[in-house]
């Protein structure tokens, strides 16, 4: 049964969507989809780094500077 | 053969049951019909339907929500000598118009008199100037209508008829419904009308002889055993029932009371014709389709998907009860399965079967029913079902009086037997409405929105019956419900380190910090604060390192925490007074680098930095991050209970706090001169709101001193302060406590717990000082409070509430298929916006879970409140769609201390619930349990959790009760302080040992114990009328019969009983005196 599909914003912050149902804007298809715990699952495994990119890239920004 | 199906289909649901019926048994008893009693004036028997309304009015002697009326403009020459021979004859006729129902020895009783007069009472309002004539006739009309019977005395029929002048006349006519029933109505109505024709010619009507005396049908009924059969079917249909949960208005009040109010809407002929149509097309009758979109209205905005709607049938199907006068009704209880999103089509198949079935089985007695299935009487509520729905008759009750002309004229009636009544009336092709609500728990304006949205689903379904309910619901927000966008938030918020920082410049030398006798400036603290700086960053603090800080309410903490901030860092607040292995557990799943602390307060593995030991003043002060601090990094993480049985940590980012803490500053108008109480741990967020604002505006933060606030208040440090922030829960004790508040106090806000309506009105009641009273709302994920509302007196009347969104911040109340609720109706709240936090620290499945994409692209957080808007917009919390509580303010998941128990070897099953506002575990022992070991599993749980999540009493018991669901059964779990009393408690005094006497003698028990519940003894309603009546002649003292209800053992009742005696004693005194 696949009901839920696991999505991601600009951000590259990760929720679930229900299949079927257009995205929200700003927010793509992480390419994989199943019940509500397979997702959240694979969010769990997928997910290391849970900084919002523009933070991450701006502490890298920084770093490099 | 399908042919056949459809014309059975097409039955209405009477006949249908009746053929059904027919069919089923074919029984000597049907066949011979109902037989006459041998004394046709001997003693009879109440039908149960007069038992179950003779109990009611007993019940709430002032009920006259059972008062039947028939109130007409009667407009020409009016003969009321004819009139009056016409009601006498009416009276002669039917004999349950002179019945009345006294009582003997708690039992009712059937008496009818030999002959009883009910001319009309002449009332002449000839002499009232013209000009109030018809508001003293509406008036006099209401009071008539609104009367309450005496159903011992009787008569219980009531005849005015108002003079207005000579050719203006009202007849009213009021009835008890114990003797008539809607049909009665139209029956003597029609009498009446031949009566008074055959009078005005001085002669006599010529009617036929009811076939049945009401009497009669009574024995018989009662002679009747109830079908298995029946009985069987409603049990597996009303198994697991819950109470329709509609969001009212109003608090229910613990006793319920019948005054109602109602609002009609006229559903239109075409409308009217296209439901039929449906009707037809579907197989269904005019009724389904009404009962299912009524219950579409009721599952939108109850939230809830299993809907039982009452309903009464005639109860006439046999042809010798057509003519005769009394109450025939029966209740059914349609319970309509709205479950998965149904096409409304879907939804009308099983609303069709589960009539038909009712109608099958409406052979027996509601009140055997109620009896049989053990339904415990809350007085708070009708039992079984809370919202109504009848369809009365096509024709119209009217009265064809010669050269009359009748109008209708307002009854005035306002009386509600159910929260909510639906009473549609067929009229020349078009559908007459009445919503009747009960006025304690709904406002006028609710009843219209929600006769207008239930014009708006039969609009819908009428065109497309495939629409599923979800799109029923969206169909139902009208104009008026689109709510008011919420205030952008602030272009640009400040960050809280820099806004300190400016403050520290602009008045160095104010006070920053008051900690008893000590007071830091803005320069001292900044400067403290940045030396701490310096040495974080030179040990590696920067953005996004997690910083532990564990320290005492104290001005090293408030530095502490300015000083992560300076560093670019994130604090993760430690309560010293939590378990150290607690403590240490959150260092490691936040991934805390350092630890910031007091003087040893903590021991774990981390690099430490005293708090206490700032370090040298490097000779340049660590002033804020080079070029500003990133709005995406954290600025604190919080711990908060998990369900799961681990805490889970909030990560707020500076953004967040940033736009909190701008608009706080603003809206709270804090400034110099301010002196704002610091009382919340660090543990919550709520020290945000305390901290942050006063020193980003330069006001002086008051350290709360370890002795209880109500002393501190006492002293003159205490009595200057301006701005109060508490617990509503603690603000509360201190309120009854009668605490003596700030004189100068100009803001108190209150939040974390919901805000009783009382405890509002005991604070204006107070004499309080002259104080805005801000109530909030907010999880910890959204960052500190989501919503706030300015208090006035008027809202202590209602749920007080939690108000509007801040600016910037989005409030959605969603159904569980995510789409929106109208505003009135239930639903969970999703909050988004600025004050979102990132997410729960290193758990990224639970914050995909929970911070979910909105409608705008942006994220929200699912809070799992259970919350509705009112119709003015503004925001009321509900309680909670899952477990969690909340216990004197702290939020606490019971899952979470369930898991520390089973942790444990001694324990094989736990539940935690709360009781009295306290936390309880019940613990089944497991290999490892044995005596004693509540002390051992208290030491366990000390040990594990913050000392707000020990529970107050462990109870070791032997199973945990589920409920037919599979939940746990909460009622059925013992009261810690009954646990000791094993089994049966002997009856302490005199009061108690007749309590304890009677109930045996009248339950059938051997004993009956000081601590046992009426109710679980299997009494009920009648019995308690017996009980009742029995305590009452044995003690020489009125007793209220409801006095069972709410004190159900006799320990309790005893009590009241000597209450009540010593008032009574009180009043003979003073009377002799």
């Amino acid at each position: 049964m696949s009901d839920v599909k696991v999505v991601l914003n600009d951000e590259e912050q990760y929720s679930i969507w229900p299949v079927g149902r257009d995205n929200p804007a700003g927010w793509y298809d992480a390419g994989f989809s199943g019940t509500k715990d397979e997702c959240l699952a694979h969010i769990e495994q997928v997910w290391t780094d849970m900084r919002p990119r523009s933070l991450r890239e701006a502490m890298a920004g920084e770093g490099a500077r | 053969m399908s042919d056949m199906r459809e014309r059975l289909a097409r039955l209405s649901p009477e006949q249908r049951a009746a053929l059904e019926r027919r069919l089923r048994d074919r029984g000597p008893v049907r066949a011979a019909g109902i037989p006459p009693r041998p004394d046709p004036d001997g003693p009879a028997p109440l039908s149960y339907g007069q038992e179950r309304l003779w109990f009611l009015q007993r019940l709430d002697p002032s009920d006259a929500s059972y008062n039947m009326y028939m109130v007409q403009r009667l407009r020409g020459r009016l003969s009321a000598e004819a009139l009056g021979y016409a009601m006498d004859t009416l009276a002669a006729r039917h004999p349950m118009l002179r019945a009345r129902f006294p009582s003997e020895a708690g039992r009712p009783v059937l008496v009818v008199d030999p002959s009883v007069k009910l001319e009309p009472v002449l009332v002449d309002l000839g002499d009232v100037p013209a000009a109030e004539r018809e508001e003293r006739a509406t008036a006099l009309v209401a009071e008539l209508t609104n009367a309450p019977f005496d159903l011992a005395a009787g008569p219980l029929v009531r005849v005015h008829l108002l003079v207005l002048s000579e050719t203006d006349h009202v007849l009213c006519l009021v009835l008890h419904h114990i003797v008539a029933d809607g049909w009665s109505l139209k029956q003597l109505l029609g009498e009446l009308a031949a009566c008074y024709t055959a009078g005005l010619r001085g002669g006599r009507a010529d009617l036929p002889e009811p076939s049945l005396d009401y009497r009669d049908f009574a024995a018989w009924q009662r002679s009747r055993e109830t079908s298995q059969r029946d009985l069987d079917y409603w049990r597996a249909r009303l198994a697991g029932l819950e109470p329709l949960e509609l969001p009212v208005d109003r608090p229910r009040p613990a006793v319920r009371r019948p005054s109602g109010d109602y609002r009609a809407r006229r559903i239109g002929a075409e409308l009217t014709a296209r439901l039929e149509r449906l009707a037809r097309d579907e197989r269904c009758t005019l009724f389904m389709v009404l009962l299912a979109s009524y219950q579409t209205l009721l599952w939108a905005h109850s939230g809830q998907d299993d809907i039982a709607v009452g309903s009464v049938t005639a109860g006439r199907d046999r042809p010798e009860l057509r003519d005769v006068v009394g109450f025939f009704p029966e209740t059914l209880v349609l319970r309509g399965d709205l479950s998965g999103d149904p096409a409304f089509r879907d939804l009308l198949a099983r609303t069709r079967a589960t009539v038909l079935d009712a109608f099958a089985h409406q052979d027996i007695p509601f009140e055997r029913l109620l009896n049989d299935l053990g339904v415990r009487r809350d007085l708070s509520t009708t039992p079984l079902f809370q919202a109504m729905f009848v369809i009365q008759d096509k024709d119209a009750s009217a009265l064809p009086l010669p050269g009359i002309e009748v109008e209708v004229f307002d009854p005035g009636a306002a009386q509600a037997k159910f929260d909510l009544m639906l009473d549609v009336t067929q009229r020349e092709g078009t559908l007459y409405a009445l919503l009747s609500y009960a006025a304690d728990l709904f406002d006028g304006e609710t009843a219209v929105r929600l006769l207008r949205r239930w014009e708006r689903v039969l609009e819908a379904v009428a065109d497309s019956p495939e629409a599923p309910l979800s799109a029923l619901r969206a169909a139902m927000l009208l104009p008026e419900d689109r709510l008011p966008a919420g205030e952008p938030g602030a272009v640009t918020d400040r960050d809280v380190i820099a806004l300190f920082e400016e403050r520290a410049r602009l008045s160095p030398s104010a006070v920053a910090v008051t900690q008893g006798p000590r007071r830091v400036t803005y320069a001292e603290l900044d400067s403290l604060a940045s030396r701490l700086a310096g040495r974080l960053a030179a040990a590696g603090v920067g953005p996004e390192t997690v910083v532990g800080l564990c320290a005492r309410r104290s001005v090293e903490l408030v530095a502490g925490m300015l000083a992560v901030g300076k560093a670019g860092g994130a604090y993760l607040p430690l309560d010293p007074g939590y378990p150290a292995e607690r403590l240490r557990w959150m260092l490691r799943d936040a991934g805390a680098g350092l630890l910031l602390a007091q003087d040893g307060l903590l021991e774990c593995d981390l690099p430490v930095i005293p708090l206490d030991d700032p370090g040298e003043n490097s000779g340049e002060d660590h002033a804020g991050l080079p070029g500003g601090a990133d709005p995406g990094a954290l600025a604190y993480v919080i711990y908060t209970s998990g369900s799961t049985g681990r805490p889970k940590g909030v990560e707020v980012p500076r953004g967040a706090l940033a736009a909190r803490v701008n608009w706080m500053r603003d809206e709270y108008g804090v400034g110099p001169g301010d002196r704002v109480l610091q009382f919340a741990s660090a543990s919550f967020d709520t020290h945000a709101e305390e901290i942050y604002p006063a020193l980003a505006a330069g006001a002086e933060l008051v350290l709360c001193p370890d002795e209880p606030l109500p002393d501190f208040l006492k002293t003159p440090e205490g009595a200057a302060l301006t701005v109060i922030d508490l617990p509503t829960s603690y603000w509360q004790e201190l309120l009854a406590a009668g605490v003596a508040w700030p004189p100068g106090l100009r803001l108190l806000i209150l939040g974390a717990d919901p805000l009783p309506g009382p405890a509002l009105a005991a604070w204006y009641a107070s004499g309080p000082p002259a104080a805005r009273l801000v109530n909030s709302y907010g999880p910890t994920e959204t960052t500190i409070i989501a919503t706030t509302a300015e208090l006035d007196p008027a809202e202590s009347a209602r749920r007080p509430t939690v108000g509007r969104p801040l600016p910037g911040t989005t409030l959605e109340v969603l159904a569980p298929d995510g789409g929106p609720v109208p505003p009135g109706a239930a639903g969970e709240l999703y909050i988004g916006g600025a004050g979102v936090a990132r997410g729960y620290r290193s758990a990224p499945a639970l914050t995909a879970e929970r911070f979910l994409p909105g409608p705008d692209g942006t994220r929200r957080y699912r809070t799992g409140d259970r919350a509705r808007f009112r119709l003015d917009g503004k925001l009321e919390i509900l309680g909670r769609l899952d477990r969690q509580v909340k216990v004197r303010g702290y939020r606490v998941e019971p899952g979470e201390i369930e898991s520390c128990l089973l942790a444990h070897p001694a324990v094989a099953r736990a539940t935690v619930v709360v009781r009295d506002g306290g936390l309880i575990a019940y613990a089944v022992p497991g290999a490892d349990g044995g005596p004693g070991m509540e002390t051992v599993l208290r030491g366990h749980l000390a040990a594990e959790l913050p000392p707000h999540m020990v529970p107050g009493a462990i109870v070791v018991v032997d199973r945990i009760p589920l409920t037919p669901g599979g939940k746990v059964d909460q009622d059925a779990l013992p009261a810690p302080e009954r646990q000791a009393a094993t089994g049966y408690e002997p009856p302490a005094t005199a009061a108690e040992e007749l309590v304890c006497a009677v109930w045996a003698e009248v339950l059938g028990l051997e004993r009956v114990g000081a601590l046992d519940d009426f109710f679980r003894l299997g009494g009920h309603s009648l019995l308690a009328t017996r009980t009742t009546a029995r305590i009452a002649a044995a003690a020489d003292l009125e007793v209220p019969l409801k006095l069972t209800f709410t004190h159900p053992t006799p320990r309790e009742l005893a009590a009241a009983l000597e209450r009540l005696a010593e008032a009574e004693f009180d009043r003979e005194a003073s009377a002799r005196g």
